[in-house]
């Protein structure tokens, strides 16, 4: 037990740096995958008809295929048209699309739940697309798609854990690291799980705040 | 040569079809300012696409329709229908303004809020003398009191009262009503058409209303316009018009509404 | 561009075609063990007893907030280590498990907890109205669940359980990472084998495409052969 203690007071640091790892990651894809996702969504209920297809093509494969294979697909592929990628760059890319194509479709769902009437008003006030968007539809939009959006966060945090396949140095990754240095599994796996929890757990806190803020008069 | 009063709305032979289905089939009617015109006819009959059309939510397949001179939604060039950018089409717009049946007032904002929107995001109009004149408008639609109100709060006759003052603090040239009484229980109707009377009587504003409400069509209105199957039918003196129709269509019209 | 072989894929079919086959396998298997669980746990979730609840709950907000990769690790390298140190060996023997095997239980153990939400949300959909008819024929607190919940609730879940589904099987590529060689396996091993990388990659995202599309499929048209709806 004593050991146990001991091993894991002199590993945290590492952990703790792999956590740093994963928070950066973490941050990127959320915010990657929710400008994308925005764009996305809106582009597949108000775009030109060309741009609908393309979009509906890119959110249907991707969300059809296991986000390892699309992480692999990247990092495999790029280096064939000449592009370096590391294992970092990889997993933002790869999970921010992922998150873009789902947040895509929250925002798609969101928008379409928006009464036909809203838009027409803000167009007869004379709004162009964008002040429209930004001022009528989206405040609308924001309570349909913040829980969802939660989710898909919580999801891409998890998600970070399979920079452990391509070696990034994440929270899984010197996790493992450590239980096979040390031989002591168990006491490590649980510390990262507790960690991975807190952090999901303070995720679903910021989600529920923005809902509240996003509350208006019912 | 006697003066002419350029026309506030111009409509000339438009036409627009929905797939196979032709909904106008070449409407022209010319509107004077500060005219009150009422629109009447069956469900169907185009009424309320030709409303749209004014306002361009609904683009037109064929025919022009001018508001104070400017085409709407396109522009000639060599003989063909250019349509307008989305800015010049935004600016339009924003001269005439539109009250729907459903109310179409934004959720997440107050009445006030409802109100000054348009001045301060369309017009550049500074907050406070947009909040001074949104309280205004308000008052004026016997509302002062619920100006921090949110639309779910309100009834259905307090929220469409605010949506014809969020239409007035526009300044608009023309005001455009799509039966905006018909989502309205019974007994809420007069406090809207009360207030559309008032504004009417004012004679400050061209008014174009499609309406059900026979008496509105009557006492308000300068002139009635009777719309059948796409075409306008008859139009005239309103009083004169009801009691003495000509067309078949519009006696068969009148009937069907005694009954009822 | 490249030089496109495509030759290679049907070299190695017998390889892909094995990787099917342990991705559906392990899909099959988990998804009817974590469904059993999920319905236990709801039903604990629901039940009103706190020390039902409690637990319940504490497992599904566990679970779901942990990454699938560190549940697969801790079965497939955390547990024999512990085990073999402290069990006696029939047991440990009993819960150890290879790759594919580790892989199918920490997918019920995680997807049980999914499940457990979306059947949670099923049995609060299912009016009182009829549970209180069926109480009123006489049956008892199971047979109200056997009969009246159970089968009203499915009906009202299948298209959640649908997309549960099918993140389960995506979430098969993950067995890659203990050297189950499961579709993803397959196509990593192509690639570095033979630097065949488009085609290998490609050829296997598409499998998991028409998978994920036909698994769909099927659950839709078991959705339309039910007639009656709540």
């Amino acid at each position: 037990m004593e050991k146990t203690l001991s091993a894991i007071a002199q590993n945290l640091d590492l952990m703790l740096g792999g956590l740093g790892v994963t928070l950066v990651l973490s941050v990127l894809i959320i915010f990657f995958g929710t400008i994308i996702g925005f764009l996305g969504g809106m582009g597949l209920t108000s775009g030109p008809r060309w741009l609908k297809a393309l979009l509906r093509v890119y959110v249907d494969i991707v969300r059809g295929t296991p986000l390892l294979v699309l992480m692999f697909l990247l990092f495999y592929l790029m280096p064939e048209f000449g592009v370096d990628i590391t294992g970092f760059q990889t997993v933002v890319v790869a999970l921010s699309l992922f998150a873009g194509a789902h947040i895509s479709e929250i925002v798609r769902g969101a928008l379409t739940g928006i009464p036909k009437g809203q838009a027409d008003a803000a167009k007869a006030l004379g709004l162009t697309y964008w002040p429209m968007m930004r001022e009528i539809m989206i405040p609308q939009a924001m309570p349909a798609v913040v829980p969802p959006w939660t989710n898909t966060a919580i999801e891409m945090v998890k998600g970070t854990s399979l920079a452990f396949l391509l070696s990034v140095s994440d929270l899984l990754f010197e996790t493992q690291n450590v239980v096979e240095r040390t031989g002591i599994a168990l006491p490590f796996y649980f510390t990262a799980a507790l960690i991975y929890l807190a952090v999901n757990l303070l995720l679903s806190r910021f989600g529920h705040w923005l809902e509240q803020r996003n509350r208006y008069a019912a | 040569m006697a003066d002419v009063i350029q026309p506030m709305v111009e409509i000339v032979d438009v036409r627009k079809r929905f797939g196979d289905n032709e909904v106008l089939k070449g409407v022209s009617l010319t509107i004077t300012p500060g005219e009150v015109v009422s629109i009447i006819g069956p469900s169907g009959s185009g009424k309320t696409t030709l409303l749209r059309c004014i306002n361009f939510l609904e683009t037109y397949d064929g025919g022009w329709i001018r508001v104070n001179g400017e085409p709407v939604g396109y522009r000639e060039k060599g003989g063909a229908r250019v349509p307008l950018k989305e800015k010049d089409v935004a600016k339009l717009r924003a001269e005439t303004a539109m009250v729907f049946q459903q109310f179409n007032l934004f959720p997440h904002m107050t009445a006030l809020g409802n109100v000054t929107f348009g001045p301060t995001h369309v017009r550049g109009v500074a907050k406070d003398a947009a909040k001074e004149r949104g309280l205004e408008l308000l008052a004026r639609v016997g509302l002062r009191e619920k100006a921090d109100s949110y639309p779910a709060q309100l009834s259905g006759g307090q929220q469409q009262r605010v949506a014809i003052a969020r239409a007035l603090a526009m300044d608009p040239k023309v005001m455009l009503f799509d039966e905006v009484t018909s989502a309205l229980d019974p007994e809420l109707v007069g406090e809207v058409l009360a207030v559309m009377q008032g504004l009417a009587d004012s004679h400050g504003v061209t008014m174009i209303v499609v309406t059900h409400e026979m008496h509105f069509a009557r006492d308000a209105a300068d002139r009635l316009v009777f719309m059948d199957g796409g075409v306008v039918v008859e139009q005239g003196v309103p009083a004169a018009m009801i009691e003495d129709p000509q067309s078949e269509r519009l006696k068969a019209f009148l009937r069907r509404f005694h009954n009822a | 561009m490249f030089d496109l072989d495509w030759n290679i894929v049907l070299r190695y079919q017998d390889l892909i075609v094995e990787g099917v086959i342990i991705a559906l396998r392990m899909t099959l298997i988990s998804f009817a063990i974590g469904s059993v669980l999920g319905l236990l746990l709801a039903y604990a979730r629901t039940s009103g007893r706190s020390w039902l609840e409690t637990p319940a709950t504490a497992y599904v907000e566990f679970l779901r907030n942990i990454p699938l990769l560190l549940i697969v690790l801790i079965y497939y390298f955390g547990l024999p280590m512990v085990a073999y140190k402290n069990f006696p060996d029939w047991l440990a023997d009993a819960v150890v498990f290879d790759g594919e095997g580790s892989m199918i239980v920490a997918l019920s153990l995680y997807y049980a907890a999914y499940l457990c939400e979306v059947f949670r949300a099923g049995i609060l959909s299912v009016g009182r109205r009829y549970l209180d008819a069926g109480k009123s024929i006489g049956l008892t607190n199971v047979g109200v669940a056997r009969y009246i919940t159970v089968p009203i609730m499915f009906r009202s879940v299948l298209p959640s359980l649908t997309n549960t589904a099918i993140s389960l099987f995506k979430d098969t590529s993950i067995a890659m990472a203990i050297a189950v060689p499961e579709l993803t396996f397959a196509a990593r091993k192509i690639s570095t084998d033979t630097f065949k990388v488009f085609e290998a990659w490609l050829t296997v995202g598409a499998i998991y495409l028409v998978i994920a599309w036909l698994i769909g499929a099927v659950m839709r048209a078991l959705e339309r052969r039910i007639k009656w709806s709540v």
